[in-house]
């Protein structure tokens, strides 16, 4: 945040895009690939491997709250 | 010591909503056809939300580092820590991403651009800290001279961040005629995407944060209750 | 106006300081030899004669050993205080004016190290300035942000073991905007370049001092407790 705001303070000039961008045909982008279909088969990939990253995560979590329940229960123990 | 099961927060469905569109939208979504540039325009989504979320924990680490000398509690010396540390590791992520993109678009991993020593010198700042905590002995002691160098890194920090990009003109995309975007510049297809990955990759740091100070206060309880730990078992 | 410095607090503080610090001359000499010797080290390893080594380099070289000389320099100011003098400190002056009194000696003594260090610099190396005064300014407002970060880091790396590792590792990041800085203004010094360009970077040289000794000031009372 603090380096977009220090940039555009100090005003460097800048390329702004518009829709020709978006149509031109002569830099190469990967789109033999994208019509094949194979880029969802990138996407799947990556978001299994995210959804077992939050699988992970959220059972670090559970676990977490479990040992907070186990210790408040030794000192209700003893307590008594 | 509510019986109650945890509830899952909405804002960690709100992270896993937004990380999931932010790599769906990020891989399939029409980008702008720019030379130099092509496809790694795509990397917008996934190394640039490295850096703000780094300056965004870090500013949580600091914030809680003003608590604990404000307040003095053992609680807000944990936070600040832990935000410290995931602010470390998205900034040793953001670091290798772009190195390795830099590597392809600009022709080597180092090129003396000003955003990248920023973050390297934000980095050195708070490995440092790191290395304090573990140099001191006393936890009183250790919490406060850890706020205390945190509160003076950061209020040097702000200068660099508007001084370095005045020595030198940056490369990134965006700056000085480079072809590509900036945050006030996206376009709006790309912003599309964009802020929403600012959002889930800072989030996910907080989650992760989250986590780790729970484990850190379970550490802090098993230490401080040892003995009555030991006679329960 | 005299009368009200020569009661108040920290001026009390400050001459004591340079009371101990009389006492202990040969850590000053000692400093002052640190910087002669390394300016006759870069002078040989670059195996240079007067005046020809590069200006931007000649002036980067400077820099980096003032930097070296302010953190072995100012060091001391924390990490060679016994406890039981520091205990006897607590007792007698609040944090504030004791901190600033500290920084007030270690300013003038390093801004008079740096221009001595300027002379013997420019005796052995050749002095290409072509700007001595706002070279001088940048010196002294150098100094002034050398001073405010390392006598306040050596505050914090005098609590941590291996205080003399610590000290380089926490001040260098943050002492980096000051030395780019101070590298920036005083190379449009040496390139004679006009008041006015260089004004901008010595004010914002200045700027930056300001918020690193107002910094110390407001968070050295919370070093203090202990």
């Amino acid at each position: 945040m603090v380096f977009m705001v220090a940039s555009t303070a100090l005003g460097q000039e800048k390329y702004s895009i518009d829709d020709s961008d978006y149509t031109n045909t002569n830099v190469e982008m990967a789109d033999q690939f994208r019509a094949e279909g194979k880029i969802y088969v990138v996407v799947a990939v990556v978001l299994l491997i995210l959804a077992g990253m939050f699988v992970y995560i959220i059972r670090t979590d559970r676990k977490a709250a479990s040992l907070e329940k186990k210790l408040a229960e030794i000192k209700g123990l003893d307590k008594e | 010591m509510s019986t109650k099961k945890q509830k899952f927060q909405w804002w960690k469905w709100t992270t896993i909503i937004l990380l999931v569109y932010t790599i769906i939208g990020g891989f399939l979504f029409d980008v702008p056809r720019l030379i130099i540039l092509n496809e790694t325009v795509r990397v917008l989504h996934f190394h640039v939300p490295m850096w703000f979320g780094m300056i965004i924990l870090l500013v949580y680490s600091v914030v809680y580092s003003f608590r604990y000398l404000r307040y003095q509690r053992e609680i807000d010396d944990i936070k600040s820590a832990a935000f410290a540390k995931i602010g470390v590791w998205f900034g040793i992520l953001g670091i290798l991403t772009g190195m390795l993109w830099a590597n392809y678009t600009w022709g080597s991993p180092w090129n003396g651009d000003p955003k990248q020593n920023g973050a390297a010198i934000a980095l050195l700042i708070y490995f440092a800290y790191l290395l304090l905590r573990n140099a001191l002995e006393d936890p009183q002691q250790k919490a406060r001279i850890a706020s205390v160098y945190n509160i003076f890194a950061f209020a040097m920090l702000i200068p660099l961040l508007f001084i370095l990009p005045r020595l030198t003109d940056s490369l990134h995309p965006g700056n000085g005629g480079n072809p590509g975007f900036n945050a006030y510049d996206l376009d709006s297809k790309l912003r599309a995407v964009f802020y929403f990955a600012v959002a889930g990759w800072t989030m996910l740091g907080y989650w992760v944060a989250q986590t780790n100070i729970k484990l850190e206060v379970i550490k802090q309880k098993i230490e401080d209750n040892y003995e009555e730990i030991l006679k329960h078992n | 106006m005299i009368e009200k410095i020569q009661s108040s607090s920290w001026y009390i503080a400050f001459l004591k300081e340079v009371k101990i610090e009389w006492r202990q001359k040969f850590t000053v000499y000692g400093i002052f030899l640190y910087m002669i010797s390394t300016v006759f080290i870069v002078y040989l390893g670059f195996q240079v004669r007067q005046g020809v080594v590069d200006p931007v380099l000649w002036n980067t070289l400077f820099w980096i050993i003032l930097l070296f000389s302010a953190v072995n320099a100012i060091a001391k100011s924390f990490l060679s205080e016994s406890r039981g003098l520091m205990l006897y400190y607590f007792t007698v002056h609040s944090p504030t004016s004791f901190l600033f009194a500290k920084l007030f000696y270690h300013f003038l003594l390093f801004s008079f190290i740096s221009i001595l260090g300027l002379g013997i610099y420019s005796v052995i190396l050749g002095n290409p300035v072509q700007d001595p005064l706002m070279f001088f300014l940048s010196i002294i407002l150098g100094s002034l942000g050398f001073t405010g970060v390392f006598t306040f880091v050596s505050a914090i790396a005098s609590k941590a073991a291996q205080g003399a590792v610590m000290m380089a590792v926490l001040g260098f990041p943050i002492v980096i905007p000051i030395l780019l800085m101070a590298i920036k203004s005083s190379k449009n010094a040496m390139d004679g370049l006009d008041r006015a360009v260089t004004s901008g970077d010595i004010l914002t040289l200045g700027a930056i001092d300001l918020i690193v000794w107002s910094a110390a000031l407001m968070l050295f009372p919370f070093l203090w407790k202990n």
